[in-house]
């Protein structure tokens, strides 16, 4: 399922003196199985931008297509209720939305608000639960005996349950200590590639949009400014530069290397493909 | 300024102590960084310092006098602190308001109040956001508006309690530097809580927690040089460390220093 959006504008409190143009016109598409990160500065639209995407937020002019449903100014409560079962929304600190008497009814609350059956939505929820490695003996203990990323799987658990072809991640890492960001955008990364969905990522970390996404949406001030490959963006210096966004750091090592006169078969993905590239150039150049 | 004396402390429901047996010293004018994982213990020794908490062993120790739940009050009047999430923090309808409530409180003259609160704003950079509403301002605006109200106050102390962790870099950056200003202009004492390595390169002394324990202290220079405690303690050692670890045999460095030596 891909997510179409066409001359996507947002206005907050329109026809107010704080009338406020959030998104101008914004066309480009999501397509299905892909990992995309949404990039610019804060207020640049970016969370505007996903609200859209699973109606909650509706467009004020435009439209968004998720799949065959389509989003408008006064789109029905029923319809948007759908959109909203095929995009799933993370937000920061989802742990702190759990509720349930334990690990397992909470999983399945969300596939049994879209309607599933008990049994369904148990098998679902110990599925996705297993997938993400959360131990079985804790099935049936209150969320709040967990750790706190044992939390955070339980809570996508709960959200992957529904089974969304989109998932959308809004700031996923803000706020967690340097070790659960890495556990946490693995994780991810690990989701995305054995279900095979579409992956949204609103992220201010550059190394985190280079290493893991695919495609790249770079907005400022309610503008799309750029659509396209993630390896063509981020190591454009000049366009980071003009919207003020951090190179990432193996591209900005690479480049400062490079014209320094040290060479690269092709510029890194990783931090590990740094190493090896980099010490593969050293041997063949040894005093 | 600040001593913590062989504390020990325990949350009920826990069975290891949060803090065990830590001997700490923050000096008056010094800038101190407190590095730990989640669950380090570095947020409890702040929740002791400003007497959220009670019941522990050891004392604690403020310009010489032990701080007791007699003194408490006045002390923490000299303190600042700035949270994680300034969510529940706000007060004011617009974000000057808000910045001008601790001074309204103190009964700080109005013309004095406008100015201070201005130059508050300024320094964080959210002086054109001064009539907006606090509840509508991104996480990272809203932050700076929080640190904006503890500078207003002028504090003998200033506390960040993982204050940067929910901004983007250039937030971060931001308020790294007016921090490192205010700190080096007016001497404001500092702690620093923090579970990123990548910023303390501006502090005078850093501690690093584990597990309840201060596992090393030192200087920036003697932290980053002992890599090996640094991963012992959960902790991600920042891009340029983490390069020269690997590639010339491990000792701290700028970046630029980095790209001339590789």
């Amino acid at each position: 399922m891909n997510i179409r959006l066409e001359k996507l504008t947002s206005i907050y409190q329109e026809n107010t003196p704080f009338e406020h143009l959030a998104l101008n016109r914004i066309s480009t598409e999501f397509e299905e199985g892909k990992y995309y990160g949404i990039i610019g500065q804060t207020g640049s639209g970016k969370s505007t931008m996903i609200q859209n995407l699973n109606g909650l937020l509706l467009p004020s002019y435009g439209e968004v297509h998720v799949g065959d449903i389509t989003l408008r100014r006064r789109t029905k409560q029923k319809i948007i209720h759908q959109a909203k079962k095929r995009v799933g929304m993370v937000f920061q600190f989802p742990e702190h939305q759990l509720f349930e008497e334990s690990v397992i009814r909470d999983v399945m609350f969300g596939p049994k608000n879209i309607g599933m059956g008990e049994d369904e939505a148990r098998e679902k929820a110990e599925y996705y639960l297993k997938l993400l490695n959360v131990d079985e003996a804790l099935f049936d203990k209150q969320p709040f005996d967990l750790s706190g990323g044992q939390m955070r799987k339980v809570a996508i658990a709960g959200i992957l349950a529904m089974e969304p072809d989109v998932l959308i991640l809004d700031e996923p890492t803000a706020g967690l200590d340097p070790l659960s960001h890495i556990e946490t955008m693995e994780l991810f990364g690990k989701i995305q590639k054995e279900m095979g969905i579409t992956v949204i990522l609103i992220t201010h970390d550059m190394n985190d949009v280079y290493e893991y996404t695919d495609e790249v949406k770079l907005l400022n001030q309610g503008n799309l400014i750029r659509s396209g490959s993630t390896k063509d963006i981020l190591t454009d210096e000049a366009l980071l530069r003009e919207y003020e966004l951090e190179v990432p750091d193996i591209v900005r090592l690479t480049f400062d290397l490079e014209r320094k006169g040290i060479k690269f078969e092709k510029m890194p993905g990783t931090k590990e493909e740094f190493i090896g590239l980099y010490t593969k150039w050293r041997d063949g150049h040894a005093e | 300024m600040i001593e913590f004396n062989d504390v020990t402390y325990s949350y009920r429901e826990e069975d290891h102590n949060a803090l065990d047996h830590i001997s700490l010293k923050f000096r008056r004018g010094e800038w101190t960084s407190v590095i730990g994982h989640n669950g380090s213990g570095k947020s409890t020794l702040v929740k002791l310092l400003m007497g959220v908490l009670e019941g522990y062993t050891g004392e604690i120790r403020i310009d010489g006098e032990v701080l007791t739940e007699e003194n408490l009050q006045d002390i923490r009047r000299r303190f600042a602190i700035v949270f994680q999430n300034p969510d529940n923090q706000f007060v004011g309808a617009t974000v000057e308001d808000d910045v001008a409530f601790g001074l309204e409180n103190n009964g700080v003259e109005r013309d004095e109040m406008v100015r201070k609160v201005e130059e508050a704003l300024r320094a964080v950079n959210m002086l054109e956001f001064r009539t907006h509403e606090p509840s509508r301002l991104s996480g990272g605006q809203k932050q700076r508006v929080a640190i904006a109200g503890a500078l207003a106050m002028e504090p003998d102390l200033l506390i960040l309690d993982e204050a940067t962790s929910m901004l983007d870099p250039q937030g971060r950056r931001d308020v790294l530097e007016i921090l490192g200003q205010i700190h080096k202009d007016k001497m404001t004492t500092i702690i620093y809580i923090t579970h990123d390595l990548a910023e303390i390169g501006v502090s005078d002394h850093a501690v690093v927690m584990k597990d309840g324990s201060v596992i090393n202290e030192g200087t920036v220079d003697e932290i980053y040089h002992d890599t090996e405690a640094l991963i012992s303690s959960r902790l991600v050692l920042p891009f340029t460390i983490w390069m020269a670890d690997r590639l010339l045999e491990g000792c701290y460095m700028l970046y630029d220093e980095l790209v001339e030596r590789l």
